[in-house]
């Protein structure tokens, strides 16, 4: 059984030409490398034209309105000044740097490990890269974008049975001031293959404009992959971050997604379960203040029996911020004994902030177990009550509150430095 | 009244009573001990008529007939009864509810018109003071928010009103603390006539302090090692099941 | 997985011929099939309407001819051709009755037939009924007693007559035209339904109900139905459906609005039961249902639905609370066997303050059918101190229906807590046994469980709607009656 299509209404006229001159715009200037992308770059080129660009009656765009992307910053401009920039202190990992879509060679230090390739696909000579995980370039404009405009991207493939010793770091600066950048990340572990890959991306003071990274992988049977992804932005620059994750038997994918700042961010996993006893544990920690819009959009495909996943993701949305939750979970007609779960809580403090969940079951087997659930609140005045009377100040007691409730979602990174980096930087995020 | 000659049965492709013999009179109480994973459980599943389990050879007679071949709802008409170890909650189902539709379907089964309401109110009334269940706990649903000794109260209860001729006790006493027991204890007591059976399943002697058995049986690796009478019981208690296991070479 | 006996359940189920499969031979009064100004010119002369209604028509027909039919992913259907339908059907007797024999023997028999004896009702629950055949109202009882009180319950072409003034202030007030493709159909060519006026203070001391049937082959049925509760009042009403078996597709398309001003209560229960298709799901009736309901301060609406007919269902009865202290309701238990469809569900939008909205449903899917819940709670900035809690489950009866769950949560103010949980999952083998074990056959325990999952909800209907409610649902899933 084919996953459900999902409906998709043509764009308004207007809309539909103004997304494709801007495609148009950022397509140019595609190198080389992406004819790396092969079968994956004629099918999203076909989709480019076909497809509806994304609008507000389109179900999966319904909450992320577009208009700033296609009216923003266009084609490569010269880029800023050469910042050094530590994504995670402390992170011992290998690391490949791209400042504006560009390999930094300098600053990247690359595995050189039996067993192991892991290269920039610019200084990539061999066949053609499969695309993994589930096409959304053949269902998405905007993912479709990807395969035909990406101008470079990490390359790793781990042969079965190699741990990376340590982390990897996938680590993108955007600095210029009118760049659309777009990369492509792929991954393959062999079976019983294990690797924690860290995909950071930082936007550089005055940078802005379009940057998509795209993250597609294989995880063979029995193999780990843990990603633990940050969008450090600004205001100016709109990130996408979406992967496409196939997990083959016994194979276990935990994606944790933390947005740090930005003010358009959308993330998108996409899971599918191919092999019994597959897991996939996807979570998302996010702290939207005034003038940020952090959406984040999931999607988990049962596609076989005897597979499990589980999904956390919480928000603290403070006034004038925006955070979305669109979790879909998909389980076939043959996807028995499916267990899976599914929660999204989200704290509003202060006024004039929107939270927009929709937690969606999509079921075709019977012998399942599958729930969700979905709270919406403010920080229990008892608890605020309790630190003030302990001598805290109020702004530093719910501070401390909201540090909690979000680090109940960060349960499985990879590397303890990343979960630090990130309370920290969620503790110094000025949200009044 | 209960004639199971040379039962072998298995879950998949495990076999777990390989073998076993055992023959219950009228008005008799027999305790099934054994050690876990001796097939107890299994036992009592198979004579219920639990889906999930095959026998694969062997034969069970329940008052002159094939009871193997009846399906599970057949054999409760006929007077089988299991008091679950662990009872399932049915929310939204009422405890009056559940025991009328069971009480009908037994009533149906040997001509008799659906029960009337004021006599059905009469013998639930009846039976709960026999077993101490209280009037509150009747109307919920069927074992919802129950406590463990409340829902093997309800089981006993549940017995009293089907009366049945062969009653299986599935490890009543497992989580009950020693007041539960006794009073869990009494209602079964309550309940012993020349007519009705008990196979009383238990892992620990305690249960029998209370239940007096007239045959002890230990169950072991699928099969009826040994059987004696109530002093049996007691020298498991004392000696462990390991002697045994050596004597029969198990 | 299955377990067993379930295929032989449930061909008993799919073989079950449904129960109130006829239609009534009486000459019907037909306007030619097609849809145009024309045809709603005849409409409303027949009808022997005021200008002001004609006109209020046509605005609505012409906004209809500007918009475009909905599409939905999880529901697939065979569009109706509304140049195919005949918009109006009146069974020929006269124009106004004062009792009962007046009422042309065969349409009595038809009455008798769906159990609802008007005899029988008088006598035992004093329930007024307005019975509505084929677009046209034919009898009505308890005028006078309603009378006394002040109470208006008449069919809504006799309200636009007696009562204009009501009629022109809250029709469209709480579904306007533009509402959707659907409402502003039926604001075109709605021919009948009820109208409820309760007066301040006024508490109705009986339920009010409506029955309906689609009885020509090719006539839409467009009811309207206009519920006003004034300060303080209360009312519950009933609705409930019969239809006949037919070959082609039947469109109902009906507009419920509820207004309950201050401090009033308005409880709506529905229990549908329309034809559903044979097992290809063939000829089933497809209901496209617009109802809406607006509180006013401290009003309470609460809409209670067991539906378990219709070969496509596509309804979703909301609450807008928009004074402060407002409450709204939703239980529904919806049941979709063999080959039907449903997308249904609530909005709730939290405008006033310290609102509160209850939702719980229960789908049960069987069959080869999909089921799906899409519900939108929506908390504007205004309303501070909003409360939602919603339940959403599923129950899968078969391993080839399908369970869906759509809720959309938009949240814009800080103080609000919303809460939503979901679970879908199959009748367990344990609950099974358990029954099964204490004598009870699977038909009957699966019922039992089944009516045990659905109690909340069926807990809301009035009493004599539950009875029958139940009936309903065991019949829906199990083949034979109790």
């Amino acid at each position: 059984m084919e996953a459900p299509v999902m409906y998709a209404p043509p764009a308004p006229a207007a809309v539909q030409a103004a997304g494709l001159a801007w495609a148009e715009s950022v397509g140019a200037g595609a190198d080389a490398a992406q004819s790396v992308w092969g079968a994956a770059r004629s099918e999203a080129q076909e989709a480019l034209a076909v497809l509806p660009v994304p609008h507000r009656r389109l179900e999966r765009w319904k909450y992320t309105p577009v208009q700033s992307v296609f009216t923003g910053a266009k084609a490569d401009v010269a880029p800023g000044a050469n910042a050094e920039v530590e994504a995670v202190p402390g992170l011992d990992a290998y690391r490949l740097v791209w400042r504006d879509g560009a390999f930094d060679a300098a600053a990247s230090n690359p595995p050189v490990v039996e067993g192991c390739v892991c290269v920039p696909v610019s200084r990539w000579s061999g066949e053609q890269v499969d695309a993994f995980g589930a096409p959304v370039h053949r269902t998405d404009w905007m993912a479709a974008l990807n395969p035909v405009c990406a101008g470079d991207g990490a390359m790793v493939v781990l042969a079965d049975g190699l741990k990376l010793d340590r982390p990897l770091l996938l680590h993108h600066i955007a600095t210029s001031a009118g760049s659309s950048t777009f990369l492509r990340h792929t991954v393959k572990l062999g079976a019983g293959a294990a690797v924690n890959v860290v995909v950071w991306t930082t936007a550089e003071g005055d940078a802005a404009g379009f940057h998509q990274v795209v993250t597609t992988a294989e995880v063979g049977p029995g193999a780990q992959l843990v990603v633990d992804k940050a969008v450090d932005g600004n205001a100016h620059l709109h990130v996408h971050a979406l992967e496409a994750v196939d997990v083959h038997a016994e194979g276990r994918a935990t994606l944790t997604t933390a947005v740090l700042q930005g003010g358009w961010v959308r993330c998108e996993p996409h899971v599918r379960l191919l092999g019994a006893g597959a897991h996939a544990t996807l979570n998302g920690i996010s702290l939207p203040g005034a003038n940020e819009r952090h959406d984040a959009y999931t999607t988990i495909d049962h596609v076989v029996a005897d597979c499990t996943s589980s999904e956390t993701y919480r928000s603290a949305v403070h006034g004038g911020g925006v955070n979305t939750f669109n979790g879909k979970v998909f389980v076939r007609l043959d996807a028995q004994k499916t267990d899976a779960y599914q929660h999204n809580a989200n704290l509003l403090i202060g006024s004039g902030g929107t939270v927009n969940a929709k937690p969606e079951l999509e079921i075709y087997a019977d012998d399942v177990k599958c729930s969700h659930g979905c709270t919406v609140g403010a920080l229990d005045e008892q608890a605020v009550f309790y630190f003030r009377s302990r001598g805290i100040a109020r702004t530093e007691a719910e501070a401390m509150l909201v540090q909690a409730f979000l680090a109940e979602a960060c349960g499985e990174v990879g590397a303890e430095e990343f979960r630090t980096e990130v309370e920290r930087r969620f503790a110094e995020k000025p949200v009044a | 009244m209960l004639h199971i000659d040379s039962l072998h049965a298995s879950v998949g492709d495990t076999p777990i009573l390989k073998g076993l013999t055992l023959h219950v009179a009228p008005g008799e109480v027999h305790a099934i001990m054994g050690p876990n994973g001796s097939g107890k459980s299994t036992l009592a599943a198979v004579l219920a008529g639990r889906e999930g389990y095959e026998v694969t050879s062997g034969s069970v007679t329940f008052e002159g007939d094939d009871l193997l071949e009846r399906d599970a709802t057949e054999r409760a008409r006929a007077g089988v009864f299991l008091a679950f170890q662990y009872p399932v909650e049915i929310p939204g189902v009422s405890n009056m509810n559940f025991m009328k539709a069971a009480l009908n379907g037994k009533r149906e089964h040997i001509g008799l018109p659906p029960v009337g309401a004021t006599e059905f109110l009469k013998l639930v009334q009846e039976k709960s003071a026999l077993v101490g269940l209280d009037g509150k706990l009747r109307n919920r649903s069927v074992n919802e928010g129950f406590s463990g000794g409340e829902k093997k109260r309800n089981e006993i209860f549940q017995m009293a009103l089907l009366e049945p001729h062969l009653a299986i006790l599935d490890e009543t006493d497992s989580g009950l603390d020693i007041d539960a027991l006794r009073i869990v204890a009494e209602g079964v007591n309550a309940m012993r006539s020349p007519e009705r059976s008990f196979l009383v399943i238990t892992h620990y002697q305690r249960l029998l302090d209370y239940i007096v058995p007239d045959i002890v049986h230990v169950l072991m690796d699928g099969r009826i090692v040994r059987t004696g009478g109530k002093e049996l019981a007691l020298e498991l208690e004392e000696r462990g099941y390991d002697w045994i296991r050596e004597a029969e070479q198990v | 997985m299955a377990y067993s006996g379930d295929d032989a359940l449930l061909e008993e189920v799919t073989g079950t011929p449904y129960a109130y499969g006829f239609t009534t031979d009486i000459a019907s009064d037909k306007v030619p099939p097609g849809l145009s100004e024309d045809t709603i010119r005849a409409i409303s002369a027949k009808k022997e309407e005021p200008e002001w209604m004609l006109e209020w028509r046509l605005a609505a027909y012409r906004a209809w001819c500007a918009m475009e039919e909905p599409e939905w992913p999880h529901l697939a259907y065979a569009r109706p051709d509304y140049q195919a339908i005949s918009y109006y059907a009146a069974p020929k007797q006269k124009k106004t009755l004062n009792s009962l024999d007046e009422v042309d023997p065969e349409l009595r028999k038809t009455m008798d037939k769906l159990g609802i004896s008007l005899e029988e009702q008088k006598r035992l629950s004093g329930v007024a009924v307005d019975f509505v055949m084929d677009s046209v109202s034919v009898a009505t009882s308890f005028k006078e007693k309603l009378a006394e009180l002040g109470i208006i319950f008449c069919p809504m072409s006799e309200a636009v007559r007696e009562h204009p003034d009501l009629v022109r202030k809250y029709l469209g007030s709480v579904v306007p035209v533009r509402d959707n493709f659907f409402a502003a159909l039926n604001s075109a060519v709605f021919t009948d339904g009820s109208f409820c006026y309760i007066p301040s203070g006024v508490r109705c001391p009986m339920e009010l109900s409506t029955y309906f049937r689609i009885n020509e082959a090719g006539t839409g049925q467009f009811e309207r139905t206009l519920v006003i509760a004034d300060a303080g009042s209360y009312v519950s009403y009933l609705e409930g459906c019969t239809a006949p078996q037919r070959d082609e597709n039947q469109l109902h398309a009906a507009v419920v609005e509820l207004i309950a001003l201050d401090d009033a209560e308005i409880k709506y229960s529905t229990v549908q039961n329309w034809y559903p298709g044979d097992a290809e799901g063939k000829g089933g009736i497809f209901n496209f249902v617009t109802k809406r309901g607006i509180c006013h301060d401290r009003a309470k609406i609460s809409w209670t639905q067991v539906e378990t007919g219709s070969a496509v269902t596509w309804k979703y009865p909301s609450c807008i609370l928009k004074g402060d202290d407002s409450v709204g309701a939703f239980y529904s238990v919806a049941v979709t066997n063999n080959a039907q469809q449903a997308d249904t569900g609530t909005k709730m939008v939290h405008i006033g303050r310290n609102t509160s909205s209850t939702i719980i449903s229960k789908g049960i899917s069987s069959g080869r059918s999909q089921n799906s819940y899409r519900g939108l709670v929506s908390i504007h900035p205004s309303a501070d101190n909003a409360r939602n809690f919603s339940q959403c489950d599923s129950l899968l009866m078969t391993s080839t229906s399908g369970a869906h769950t759509f809720p959309y949560v938009e949240v814009r103010n800080p103080t609000a807590r919303v809460e939503h949980e979901a679970t879908t999952s199959k009748i367990a083998e344990d609950q099974l046994f358990y029954c099964l074990q204490r004598g009870i056959d699977e038909e009957k325990a699966i019922s039992l469980i089944v009516n045990g999952y659905a109690n909340e909800v069926l807990n809301q209907l009035p009493m004599e709607f539950a009875v029958e409610a139940r009936k309903l649902l065991a019949i829906s899933l199990e083949g034979s009656v109790g």
